[in-house]
């Protein structure tokens, strides 16, 4: 099973009864796998902070809990967990956290075990699915045994690989009682000044128990000292041949007395670990005379691997050969809702007036790419509109460079609500165009607060959109279907007039989920004069034939959307007759 | 063998990841420790898509590593390119006949290499070509290329044929199961 899903069973075995968790790869697959155990309460927050405190809640309640999310989603979380280590928890409170070394899926590489240091969190790192399964267990013990939360750190390569697990039953955890201590769940500075001094010693009984669990454990075969842990472990497995390996399956706090036992046997020793040499600097911290080797000497950026170890350290070149090809980045999909959106700000900006258009987190970063190129920043969730406002505020009265804020419905939940409370408050002139596909469509179609279809598939009442927007302070509020594009475009143009905070609503369920027209377009080649303005939308289906100097549709991947026709400019392109779909 | 390697690549929404998973469930019921590797999220969206399979008595590292690789099963031209450096010179490369255009194609800035094959002919790689594509078309489902190369792969694998059509019918809904047997057994006899 994947690791993600061995971490989803290792909960659901040690009797976990509350899950929470925002989507984001790679961590994804633990909720979407929790899911399919009908003995807990699963649901999908509207962000991580919410998700953890939901989380701490359950946990007084006495209720085992887990929640999930990516990297970055604990830069959201972070104000809960760097408290939560002080007030401890009820029932054992598991944190999983997906990094995503070499970024395969991500806008930045953090390394999360500088936040579990930063706050005195515990960190613990599984190498392959069965240890994930098996430390997920165990973290719910020791979480209640140290009285901190525990995060589960996992990597890309983990979550997203699969191995062998072996499945034990589900054991109810042992009852606890709600908890109510003022002493200890008040932060007032009087208490928090108690609970920081016994954080210390929380710190090390986690140290006393991380010395002592087979966990960690040292495989003994040569000269060469490594010490190794996450799937960074097998990698090393592989391509050191003959070494001596101390694995830790505890990265924070360490077991100080195993690490220097075990590394001042050697002249020198490798720290093999992913993203930054945590470890690594841990031990040099340890000043024990020996020369310490670690993520340092290789090269940022990329994800670790057998082939990446033999490279940097034994100068082992892997094969090359020259060949044509090009490369293939990720682009919207045939059909995709956010395509008119996108082409219309950019023909608007090419041909008609200056924007400045901020984009956000999700598929419709996609819109980035040439030659739709629509878009100027991606940073963080939310980030659109926060930027859009301090842009607007500095460009109101400049040369007429207009800002426009582009944002999905999941991101408008999950952290875009304070922004607009920014657009509204402070009167900045800014067109925010919300994105909305009714679905998480990047992280696999999660339902969300906008959509109103909830973690189990049930519905509720989504969000009123407009009712918000308007409670909040905006006075100009458009709703278009993106499929519309001549409408799209006249929204889009009347509202950059406005000299205040306006929105449009882009409405369209995601392609994935229900494709927009059940119709197929194609190039009349009498008509095309191959001026190749059309493959400006950039749709998969669409290509240039260099033989005639004709565009080419191909119908097998034409999902009805109808850009294209706004597009071309001879009126070449038009449905195909139904008979021949 | 004493362990097979196998990359399985091409473009967003071709069944990359199904083809691998069946892989590894037909390797386990064979035997074997096995791991495999998938990519998620942006990748998905129309761009290179890559999934490792390793079997063996003691699999390590999910990650395959270049030059080492028994099998690579491409279903698009262009990314049996993209990912032929990890293919063992004495490899097989089976690879479906399908030319999907990147973005840089489809916007006009660049050409697709469509001779791609015979290059990698002159590098000296032995491999097998076939109109998978067309093949799913006259079958009636265009989203059966990947069974259909699965059909063609286990040609070259001594595993039976029942562990194959089970393990199908394990990975895929019932009213897929006929459709797809069918699919594999294209690729098998082909």
């Amino acid at each position: 099973m994947l690791g993600n899903e061995a971490i989803a069973r290792g909960a659901w075995e040690a009797g976990v009864t509350f899950a929470s968790a925002y989507p984001g790869t790679p961590s994804t697959e633990v909720m979407e796998n929790l899911k399919k155990y009908k003995e807990l309460y699963v649901e999908w927050a509207p962000n991580e902070k919410v998700s953890l405190e939901a989380c701490l809640g359950a946990s007084l309640s006495g209720n085992r809990s887990i929640c999930s999310m990516k990297h970055v989603g604990l830069n959201v979380a972070a104000d809960v967990l760097q408290t939560l280590t002080y007030t401890g928890v009820n029932a054992g409170l598991v944190i999983v956290v997906g990094d995503d070394p070499g970024m395969h899926s991500s806008q930045n590489e953090q390394d999360t075990r500088y936040f579990a240091k930063m706050s005195r969190a515990i960190v613990l790192e599984p190498s392959d699915s069965q240890e994930a399964k098996e430390l997920t267990k165990w973290a719910f013990e020791v979480s209640e045994e140290t009285d901190l939360p525990v995060i589960i750190r996992s990597t890309t390569r983990l979550s997203h690989s699969s191995s062998i697990v072996e499945f034990q039953d589900r054991v109810e955890a042992p009852k606890k009682n709600v908890e109510k201590n003022p002493e200890k769940y008040i932060v007032l500075p009087a208490n928090a000044r108690k609970l920081r001094v016994n954080l210390d010693n929380k710190m090390r009984k986690a140290v006393s128990l991380f010395e002592k669990t087979s966990f960690n454990k040292i495989e003994e075969d040569g000269d060469t000292g490594v010490i190794a842990c996450g799937v960074a472990y097998e990698h090393a497995r592989e391509a050191f041949k003959y070494a001596s390996f101390l694995k830790l399956s505890t990265t924070y706090p360490l077991p100080k007395s195993l690490i220097s036992d075990f590394v001042r046997r050697f002249d020198k020793v490798y720290v093999i670990e992913e993203s930054d040499p945590f470890v690594a600097d841990e031990i040099r911290a340890m000043d024990l005379g020996v020369k310490v080797i670690g993520k340092e000497v290789f090269e940022p950026s990329l994800e670790m691997s057998p082939d990446l170890i033999r490279k940097t350290l034994f100068n082992v070149e892997a094969p090359k050969y020259d060949l044509p090809v090009l490369p293939r980045p990720p682009l919207l999909c045939a059909g995709c809702p956010h395509r008119g959106v996108y082409y219309a700000l950019n023909q608007i900006r090419l041909k008609k007036k200056d924007l400045y258009i901020t984009s956000d987190i999700g598929c419709y970063s996609l819109g980035a790419l040439k030659p739709l190129g629509a878009t100027d920043t991606t940073v963080c969730m939310g980030a659109s509109l926060g930027m859009a406002a301090g842009l607007a505020q500095n460009l109101k009265s400049d040369d007429g460079i207009k800002v426009v804020a582009t944002l999905g419905d999941s991101t408008f939940t999950h952290s875009g609500l304070p922004g607009i409370v920014e657009l509204a408050y402070n009167k900045a002139p800014v067109l925010a165009i919300i994105l909305d596909n009714r679905t998480t469509a990047m992280t696999g179609h999660q339902g969300n607060p906008m959509s109103g279809i909830r973690a189990r598939g049930d519905e509720v009442d989504p969000i009123k959109i407009k009712k918000v927007l308007k409670g909040l302070g905006i006075n100009h509020i458009k709703v278009v279907d993106p499929i519309d594009f001549k409408k799209l475009q006249k929204t889009i143009e009347k509202m950059l007039k406005l000299n205040e905070p306006c929105v449009i609503i882009s409405k369209k369920p995601c392609v994935l989920v229900e494709r927009a027209q059940n119709v197929k377009y194609f190039v009349d080649e009498e008509k095309c004069k191959g001026c190749k303005a059309c493959l400006n939308v950039a749709c998969p289906a669409m290509s240039f034939d260099k033989d005639v100097k004709k565009v080419k549709i191909r119908a097998d991947l034409c999902y009805g959307c109808g850009l294209c026709v706004d597009a071309c400019l001879h009126s070449a392109i038009s449905q195909l007759k139904s008979e021949k779909l | 063998m004493d362990k097979i390697d196998f990359l399985f690549v091409g473009v967003g929404g071709q069944g990359v990841l199904t083809a691998s998973r069946l892989m590894s469930n037909v390797g386990f019921k064979s035997g074997y420790d096995v791991k495999l590797t998938e990519v998620h999220g942006m990748a998905q969206r129309g761009g290179s898509v890559e999934s490792a399979v390793r079997l063996a008595k003691k699999v390590h590292s999910p990650l395959l590593s270049k030059g080492e690789v028994d099998f690579l099963v491409s279903f698009e031209c262009l990314e049996a390119a993209r990912y032929l450096e990890y293919l063992k010179p004495e490899g097989k490369l089976l690879v479906s006949d399908e030319l999907l255009s990147p973005l840089s194609v489809i916007s006009g800035k660049s050409e697709y290499p469509t001779d791609i094959m015979d290059k990698i002919r002159e590098l000296g790689f032995d491999f097998e070509m076939i109109n998978a594509s067309k093949l799913a078309k006259d079958l009636g489902n265009p989203k059966t290329i990947n069974i259909i190369m699965m059909g063609l792969l286990s040609k070259y694998l001594d595993i039976s044929e029942d562990v194959w059509l089970n393990s199908i019918k394990e990975f895929l809904p019932e009213k897929l199961h006929e459709i797809n047997i069918k699919a594999f057994m294209l690729g098998r006899n082909s």
